[in-house]
């Protein structure tokens, strides 16, 4: 039994010999906030537009709402699709905009002028646009013109909205405020949204679940906590956070039966516990390990027998807070510090690991084998 | 070695004014970002700076060089752009190679410098690889490297980083800024972006319409801008904006709005006692410089829970003030819905205040 909302099952899609979707599967639940997260060229848009159905599928099945819809035309398929440029007709009021999809014969003999004229007001006040029916597009700013566009849409009531990136062209500050429009906008009208977005932040401050992808293939699916707290592969771990976490190579061993991992030419001394466990995920001792910057603590001495010395490679201030690249043995490694530290260029100091926050990964096949 | 200056430097497009009686110093070995919207006119000054347009009126010097009259090849300057401009048959090699071709530089001085700059840049794993082959990041280090060979005294770059994606541009930020450091050359460094301009500059030069706003180091960007555009340009999330009056009761001075009353900062009182002050004024504050309360706390401003969008290392919480939405950067264990009440409480000290009509900080 398939559940409301979308199902996407073994999916794949190839141009020519290029493999663009790789056996996706996922579900979007009814009124769920669903993005697809994923540098470019990884395979979002064409999930979208396979969902739409202007892409046809080489194998998998798509369901909405319990319907297979494989077959189905996209004008028959109850999903909405918002895209980079918004294309409101310009001669067009936004209440001429918005009623334009029942100006086709087929569904003006579907819905009296009433019908029509009741949704469009009922939808114009979800999106705190009501005031706006008789301008023009040239008449409204950006923010109000997203909401116009979704507008047109909603008014078909569809089942799901597919969105295409749909802020990435704006400049920083109206992308901030859409970002808190567009999620309020979810809040209020509870039609599923999947949103395809390269940016990771985007994505964690907007959806209910992720599914991040790369070339093609699903990474992970969870929610916002799930993929930047317990990543499932390296990928996702570096791919979620900004800055990026840092990784880099290591070697778990033993010393007086003590487990050390020794990183860039330091040993740290793991917790005891810690260092039991990783033993019979990591037999020949090599991993791969992560920690994010803000889990890296800068000293100007040291703290302990953990405190790793480093030099100041680079500092970059950001008002509140700072980008601090630290050198250790030629590792690079980048710390997010808050606070009004002094630090300066070529200065020596100690990095206090968390190490309560440390990531595992296998060395070969790259998944997470930390420990939760 | 050098450092820029212009003077009173004007550009015009035919009736548009991209660039107003622009004023800047930029001293030997800085790095200068020129920041603003687009349109703003940043691009129009590096490109006169590089001589690929000319001024309309005013004076471009580089070092003590008056360089109006000259071509960019005479002005010892080296562009990076966001376009690369790379020979894509060619190897890495032959690219970075190439401006010393043209100055007639034996092979072996060549061979000399390129290694240098392989070095410095890292690219010796591709450095005899075609061009085309490559990916982005490693691309925009040919376009570096070729700059760098050519040993300039200042170094023009517009927006060289803003096309790469997230994670390579935050690691081609800190190369740039190691890079900079290292070479002590003069950079002018053109971006929209205040992060990027924030972590990589001596000083920025803010531009809106044309117009430079403000002119100092990041910190006295962000701390002590001013106007309202320096105040809501600088600083991710942007600064949040109210409409209040400035009232006065007794001895002490209130900022008063439909939403709530505060006592006002001790520098905009003083302020208000050394001159005439506008009572229709906009304040300013950093998401980062408020704290979240109970309703009942005292003191505390009450606001309705709007939204609440997770960061990873934080959250970041809007809330309606009356009719005016308002940002808050919390930790992550806030637990709050929509719908509830909050109490806020600004930290007084860093609240900024602008005059509504002039925009001008009043503090």
């Amino acid at each position: 039994m398939q559940l409301p909302g979308i199902s996407v099952r073994n999916i794949c899609k190839k141009y020519g010999a290029v493999e663009a979707v790789k056996n996706v599967s996922f579900d979007c639940q009814s009124g769920r906030f669903f993005c697809l997260l994923g540098p470019s060229g990884a395979g979002k848009t064409t999930i979208l537009k396979i969902i739409a159905g202007v892409e046809e599928v080489a194998s998998g099945e798509i369901y909405i709402d319990d319907r297979l819809v494989n077959d189905i035309r996209p004008q028959e398929r109850d999903v909405a699709m918002m895209f980079e440029n918004y294309a409101l007709y310009p001669h067009l009021t936004v209440y001429g905009n918005m009623a334009s999809p029942y100006t086709s014969a087929i569904r003006k003999s579907r819905y009296s002028p009433e019908e029509v004229d009741k949704t469009i007001k009922e939808v114009a006040t979800s999106l705190s646009i009501e005031n706006l029916l008789a301008r023009y597009p040239k008449e409204l700013s950006g923010g109000q013109k997203q909401r116009a566009a979704l507008g047109r849409a909603l008014v078909r009531k569809p089942s799901v909205f597919l969105l295409d990136e749909p802020i990435s062209h704006l400049d920083a500050k109206l992308r901030h405020n859409m970002r808190t429009e567009l999620k309020k906008i979810h809040e209020q009208i509870g039609t599923s949204f999947v949103y395809a977005t390269p940016d990771q932040l985007e994505a964690i401050s907007m959806a209910d679940v992720i599914a991040v992808i790369d070339r093609g293939q699903i990474q992970q699916i969870g929610t916002p906590d799930d993929v930047f707290e317990k990543p499932a592969n390296e990928f996702v771990a570096s791919f979620m956070g900004e800055p990026p976490m840092n990784l880099f190579d290591g070697v778990l061993r033993e010393e007086n039966r003590e487990p050390l991992l020794r990183i860039a030419n330091f040993d740290l001394a793991l917790p005891v516990e810690l260092g039991k466990a990783l033993e019979q995920k990591i037999p020949h001792g090599e991993v791969r390990a992560g920690i994010r910057p803000t889990h890296i603590n800068i000293g100007k001495s040291p703290t302990d027998r953990n405190s790793i010395p480093a030099e100041i490679y680079v500092f970059e201030p950001l008002g509140r807070y700072a980008i601090v690249t630290a050198r250790v043995n030629g590792l690079l490694l980048k710390v997010k510090t808050r606070g009004q530290l002094k630090i300066t260029e070529g200065e020596s100091v100690w990095l206090d690991f968390d190490l309560n926050r440390l990531y595992f990964f296998d060395t070969k096949i790259r998944t997470s084998i930390t420990i939760w | 070695m050098a450092g820029v200056v212009l003077k009173e430097v004007c550009k015009n497009y035919g009736t548009v004014e991209a660039v107003r009686g622009f004023n800047l110093k930029c001293e030997d070995g800085e790095f200068m970002c020129l920041l603003g919207p687009s349109g703003c006119g940043k691009s129009s000054s590096l490109r006169m700076i590089a001589g690929l347009e000319q001024v309309t009126s005013g004076e471009i010097f580089i070092g003590e060089r008056l360089v109006n009259d000259l071509p960019p090849k005479d002005r010892n300057i080296a562009m990076v752009f966001e376009t690369y401009a790379l020979y894509p048959h060619l190897s890495v090699r032959d690219n970075i190679s190439f401006p010393l071709k043209i100055r007639k530089w034996t092979g072996s001085q060549i061979d000399k410098k390129v290694a240098e700059v392989a070095e410095m840049l890292d690219m010796n794993d591709f450095l005899d690889k075609k061009v085309r082959g490559l990916g982005d990041g490693q691309k925009q280090r040919v376009s570096i490297a070729r700059a760098l060979v050519r040993e300039p005294e200042v170094f023009l770059m517009d927006e060289p980083i803003s096309h790469l994606d997230a994670q390579l541009r935050a690691r081609m930020r800190s190369e740039l800024k190691r890079l900079q450091r290292e070479t002590g050359t003069t950079c002018v460094y053109v971006t929209h972006d205040q992060t990027e301009a924030m972590a990589l500059a001596d000083k920025i030069a803010i531009m809106n319409l044309g117009a430079l706003q403000q002119v100092g180091t990041p910190e006295e960007i962000f701390d002590y801008p001013t106007n309202e555009f320096v105040a809501g340009f600088i600083g991710e999330p942007p600064m949040n904006f109210l409409d209040c009056t400035a009232v006065r009761e007794n001895e002490d001075l209130f900022l008063v709005s439909p939403s709530f009353r505060m006592l006002s900062p001790r520098d905009l009182k003083k302020s208000m006692e050394e001159r005439v002050v506008p009572s229709e004024v906009r304040v300013g504050i950093r998401p980062t410089d408020v704290r979240l309360s109970e309703v009942s706390e005292p003191d505390s401003i009450r606001a309705e829970v709007y939204t609440i969008e997770p960061r990873g290392d934080g959250l970041i919480l809007t809330v309606k003030l009356g009719n005016e939405l308002f940002r808050v950067e919390s930790a992550n264990d806030i637990k709050l819905r929509p719908g509830e009440m909050i109490g806020l409480k600004p930290e007084k000290e860093r609240i900024h205040i602008f005059s509504k009509s002039t925009g001008l900080s009043l503090l």
